[in-house]
Parts: C-alpha cells; structure tokens; sequence
C-alpha cells in the first residue's frame, strides 16, 4: 500500500512536473520567437516614423587637392569605386534664396522649398553644366582656388558649405593615424556638431570588424573637438556627420 | 490569461532593448545616418586649406570726416594685416580686385571674386554713429553666398585697432576651432631709454609700453598663464640678479625671490600657482621651483653641471631646460617635481632657450651654428627630429610661441643690434619686425588674454 501510495503521488508529481515544464517550454519557445520577432522588426518600427532619409553618400575631397591635381571639371576618378550604390542627386542649390543674408536682419531667407526626393528613387543627375560650382572641380580661371569649390552634395540640403568640410577633414586627419590594416578597411563614424564646434555623441555606426581600426578613428575624431564653429548661416542647432574613416 | 499578460510588457521590454542597442542590424541595408546630417569620407590626410580671401576696400571711409577716416584707415590697415598674419588666409586687396567690374549684387559679383580664386568675401562698412566708429563685417562663402560670420562692432576711434582685432580673432576662431591671437601681448626687455627695462606690446609690435623702472638692469620676463603678472629678474635690489613680480593692471612691483646672491630665469606654471627659476649654488646653477608667493622654495636638479632657462609646459607636468651635464649645453626635459628625466636635444654642441609649443609636443629653442650665431630651431617630442626655421639671417635666439602654436616670436641681429621679429612656425615665413628702438630682447608670449 505505501509503495502504491507513493508510487501514485510520485505519478501525480511527475505529472505536475511535466505539465509545468510543457507550459515553461511554450512560454520560453514564444519569448524566444518573439524576442527575435522584435528584433527584427523593432527597428523598422522604430525607424517608420521618421521621413524617409534623404541619405546620399558622396565622396568629399578636399576642394584643395581638386584645384591642384584635378584642374579639369571631372570629379575625382575614385569616386567610381565609393561603394554606395545610390546616384548623387544634384542638390538644389540654385533654389536657395541667395542673396546676402543681412546679419542685422534677424530672420533668413525662407528656407530651400522642396528637398530632392528620397534616395530610393533617384533621379539622373543634372547635367554638370547648369550646375558648374555645384559639382566637379573649379573650371578656368577657378583651377587655382583653395577653397569653396564644393565637390560634392550633401544629404542635408541645407548644410552647403564646403570651406567647413574642408576644414573638417583637415583638422581630423591631423588626428588620424591609419593602423597597419590591409585596404579596403572602413568604419563609419557618426558624431554631432554642435554650434560652437563641440562634438557630442561620437560613435562607430559601422565597425569595420577590426578594433583597433574602430577605436584608432574614434580617437580621431574625438582628438578633434572642438571644431570651428557651426557657419552663422546655418540655421540648425547642431551638425549630424557621418564619417567613413578608410 | 496571466502568463500572456506578463509576456505583453516582457514584450515592450524586448522591443525597447533590442532598439537601444541597434548595432546596423544588416550590412546590405543603408548604414544608418541621421537625418539632416552629412556624410563624409577620410580616406587620406589633408592638409588645412589656405583660404583666398577677398577683401576689397571699405567703402563708406572716404565720406567721414578728417579723424574719423583716419581711425577708419587704422581700423581698415589692422583688420587686413591680422588676417595676412593668421597664416589662414591669402589676401586679394583692392590691387588685385581692381581688374573686377564689382556691381554691388553679390549674387552677380560673386562669381568674378571666384573667377580670380577669391573662396571668400569679406564684405566690410564703416559708418560714423555720433563719435564712434561701427564696423559692420561679414565673411561670406562665395561658393553658397552664406554668411559665415556677421559681426557688428562699435567703439570710440582709439579703439579702432582693437575693433579690428577682435573681429580678426572672431574670423579666425569661424575657420580654425581656435581664436584668434590679435588680442595677446609680448614681453620683452629693453635698453631703449638707457636701462634695461620690462616692456611690453601689442603682438603685433603696436602700443609699446615700460613695464619696469628700476633704472638698473630687469630682464627675462615670463607671462602668467591667465596674462595678468609678468616675473622677471632685477638687479635693482643691489644684492645680484632677484625674482620680481609685475601686476599689470595695478603697475605694483613686488619681490617674488631674493634671497640668495643669484635668482634668474623664471618661468610661470600655466595654472599661475608656482614659478620655476635658476638659483646659484656656490660656482653651480640649479633648477628651483617656488610658489607665487615666493615660499615654498624647492631644488629639482641636482647636477655637476650648469642647469639654466627651466620652461614649464603647457599641462603643467613637464618642466624643459637647458643643462650642461653632458659637457655641453643640451636641452633636457622632466617631470614638474624633478623626476623622469630626459635629454631630447643630441644634434648640435649648444641647444638652449626652450619654448613649450601650446599643445606640448614640440619645443622651439636656439641651436648654434657657428661661434657666434645662433638658429630657431623646433623638436618634435615624439620623434626627436629638428627642423630649423631660421638659416642664414644674422643669429637668432630666445623663441616663444603664440597661444595658438602659429607663430614664434624671437630675437635677431639680422637687421643690426638685437630686435624683436616674429614668424611663422610653419616655414619661418612671414617675417615681421617688431622693436626698432634701441634693443630689444627676451620675448615672451602671453597666453590668451581676457
């Protein structure tokens, strides 16, 4: 009798045991799905309300180097190999009120109109005549200038001063020095500019996959706060960047 | 119904981790950027572009009368040569611009400055507002036709120099991350009234003022970090060369170190707080340390040889100095309390007059090149490598940087007697004169002043 007493309440608990641990195996098992579940789609929810980026990687170089080397109005032949696969829409540069802003008036010319549309529908480029000091290198008699040639758009329309990349660049690269890593390395940085030149919220947005490379063009950048000021003409309270460091 | 309830938060939970920590979640799709930003890429170093500044004639100075064009004409003169000095810029005047058929519309200039290489207009006006002055400039990137910097300035005419000052420093703080330095000093000692005397001048050889008057022989000023306090040394006190201290805004002298027959060569801490100076030991020269107050008294070398012109660095942790315990006069570098010390200088039989570069990587000092002449030459504390900046030009001795590591200011016979002359740390370009009176020695930078 006490075996078979036993013996039931022992039943009765494996029972208990393995309808438990069922229940524990459904809950983990749809935890599991959902936890991937939201990974996966957190950050398409997350990103859906924000407009659609207007997100254009161009290669910058240096306006100085252009007039020296480049004397042609032909982008730098590199820029073939930038491995974003989005065209360079044109800027719509000429659409910016562009009369001298009058630094007693407190208000600016209202703000470029429509912005070029979404990269995902990219639209030919310009022909690079209408738009000779939007893009290429200086032409003539601009072979020679320094500075303010932009040579590349922007996914901030707003943003279209050349001389502050230029700037920019210089003073990072005084920072930067290439760990010994094969080519073909990048990392992406992304940091904001602050109004007075402050940078806030440096990070690597893409690692490269080596740390040492990550970590050498974090330092870099972060070496090189503060940055000149933020132009007066800009508007905005701070500057996002996105650095690819090769 | 329980369970799934607990899940829903757990759910939100999940959701709000797995957002915070968004590594790019795949590699093929866009990496992410933020809105309104910009990209860029680093793919090779690049120099700081000189910029090609367009800086026609102020209009509006011509229309004012007799001592307001002038001040004008002051304020005008200043504002260009401060730009030219910065080393950022390459000026077109009114010359160069002269050949431009202007029609006053930015929009329809604009292109004729670039056509000349212009990358920026300084577009300037100067009008008279009851007895002052008011400057009116803007730098505008020719390429966006955006103003970088407006800035609206007013003062009576004396102030003219330091109007244009101040809007050079704004410029150049817009294009550089760093202010400008138009607005600093240079101490210096000179013989110019019979006695050698602390003096002191705008950085640009303006405004050229006594500091001292011993009447007997002051020398070896050193700035204060924060600008407000020159030490120097003085034989005034008849017992051999003491420590002094200069307030500038007040005038008042006071003691600083003079016990001892022979005190010299101070050197401000950058925090202001201690002074570092050579103190005779019987025959031997060593490197002391004091507080501002002069107590607090304390040896740091400790050497055969002669240890002289100590320099404190610009973190405060390092001290230079000259020592000639290797048999000649080498520069040598350790720690502020004396240890970790450190020979940097091996080229040359005599290196001496160490100047701490703003951001403490690089020493400018005097090396000789033959009996009686001396070069500016520049180390870099990593590598150890010298450049020369001087070659060639009478000798050179006791550089000092600027606060912004641009230029040095130093000591030449190139032009007969000893003056003061300033240069570019770059190249050693842009040579300028500062003294003529007299002559003129020992020049040190101030910091940024208030």
């Amino acid at each position: 009798m006490t075996g078979s007493v036993s013996s039931v309440l022992e039943g009765r608990l494996d029972a208990q045991a393995a309808g438990s641990f069922r229940r524990a195996l459904v809950v983990a098992a749809s935890l599991h799905f959902i936890v991937v579940l939201a990974a996966w789609v957190a950050p398409k929810l997350l990103a859906e309300p924000q407009p659609p980026l207007e997100f254009v990687a161009v290669r910058i170089v240096p306006a100085a180097r252009l007039g020296v080397e480049q004397p042609k109005p032909v982008p730098p032949a590199p820029e073939a190999k930038a491995p974003e696969p989005e065209p360079v829409p044109e800027p719509k540069r000429e659409s910016k009120a562009p009369a001298l802003p009058d630094p007693k008036a407190k208000k600016e010319p209202a703000k470029p109109a429509p912005k070029p549309p979404a990269p995902a529908t990219p639209q030919p480029a310009a022909p690079p005549s209408s738009a000779a000091q939007v893009q290429g290198a200086p032409t003539g008699a601009l072979a020679g200038m320094a500075l303010g040639a932009p040579v590349a758009t922007f996914d901030n329309p707003d943003f279209t001063y050349g001389y502050y990349v230029d700037q920019m660049l210089a003073m990072i690269s005084r920072n930067w020095t290439r760990p010994l890593v094969g080519g073909g390395v990048e990392a992406w940085i992304h940091f904001e500019i602050e109004r007075d030149g402050t940078l806030r919220g440096v990070r690597i947005s893409r690692s490269s996959g080596i740390n040492s490379f990550d970590l050498a063009a974090l330092r870099a950048v972060q070496a090189s706060s503060p940055l000149p000021p933020l132009p007066r003409a800009y508007r905005e309270d701070s500057l996002g960047v996105n650095l690819i460091v090769r | 119904m329980r369970s799934s309830s607990a899940i829903y938060p757990l759910c939100l939970l999940v959701v709000a981790l797995a957002a915070a920590q968004t590594p790019p979640p795949e590699t093929t799709a866009p990496p992410p950027v933020a809105p309104q930003g910009i990209t860029v890429v680093l793919d090779r170093s690049s120099q700081v572009p000189i910029v090609t500044l367009a800086f026609p004639a102020i209009p509006g100075t011509s229309a004012l009368p007799g001592t307001a064009a002038n001040a004008a004409r002051e304020l005008e003169q200043t504002l260009r040569r401060d730009l030219e000095r910065s080393g950022i810029f390459e000026l077109l005047g009114p010359e160069q611009l002269g050949v431009l058929t202007l029609t006053g519309d930015l929009e329809r200039d604009a292109d004729q400055y670039r056509s000349l290489g212009a990358a920026m207009l300084l577009a300037a006006e100067v009008e008279l507002e009851g007895d002052r002055l008011v400057l009116e400039g803007r730098l505008v990137d020719l390429a966006s036709r955006q103003t970088i910097v407006g800035k609206r300035y007013r003062g009576t005419f004396d102030l003219a120099r330091r109007i244009a000052h101040t809007f050079a420093d704004e410029i150049v703080l817009f294009l550089t991350s760093k202010r400008g330095i138009a607005m600093t000093a240079i101490a210096l000692y000179s013989d110019r009234d019979g006695h050698k005397e602390i003096y002191m001048m705008d950085y640009d050889g303006y405004d050229q003022r006594k500091v001292t008057a011993h009447q007997s022989i002051s020398m070896s000023p050193s700035w204060s970090g924060q600008g407000n306090t020159i030490a120097y040394v003085s034989y005034f006190g008849g017992k051999g060369p003491a420590l002094y201290l200069a307030d500038i805004a007040s005038g008042k002298k006071s003691p600083l170190v003079t016990e001892g027959t022979f005190n010299a060569s101070p050197s401000f801490s950058p925090d202001g707080r201690r002074v570092a100076f050579a103190r005779a030991l019987g025959a031997n020269i060593e490197i002391f340390v004091c507080d501002r107050d002069g107590s607090g008294v304390r040896r740091l070398t400790n050497s055969g040889g002669i240890d002289m012109n100590p320099a404190w660095s610009p973190s405060g942790q390092e001290i230079a100095f000259t020592s000639s315990r290797s048999g000649s006069p080498q520069l040598y570098v350790m720690d502020a309390e004396g240890s970790n010390l450190r020979r940097v200088t091996f080229e040359g039989e005599y290196n001496d007059g160490a100047s701490w570069s703003p951001d403490g990587t690089r020493l400018a000092y005097a090396t000789r090149v033959d009996r009686s002449r001396f070069d500016i030459a520049v180390l870099d504390l990593v590598s150890l490598a010298a450049k020369r900046l001087t070659a060639g030009s009478g000798s050179n001795e006791a550089p000092s940087f600027s606060p912004d590591g641009r230029r040095i200011a130093f000591t030449s016979s190139r032009a007969g007697g000893t003056q003061i002359f300033a240069m570019s740390v770059a190249d050693g370009s842009d040579v300028e004169q500062l003294t003529r009176e007299g002559s003129n020695w020992a020049p040190d930078w101030s910091a940024y002043l208030r």
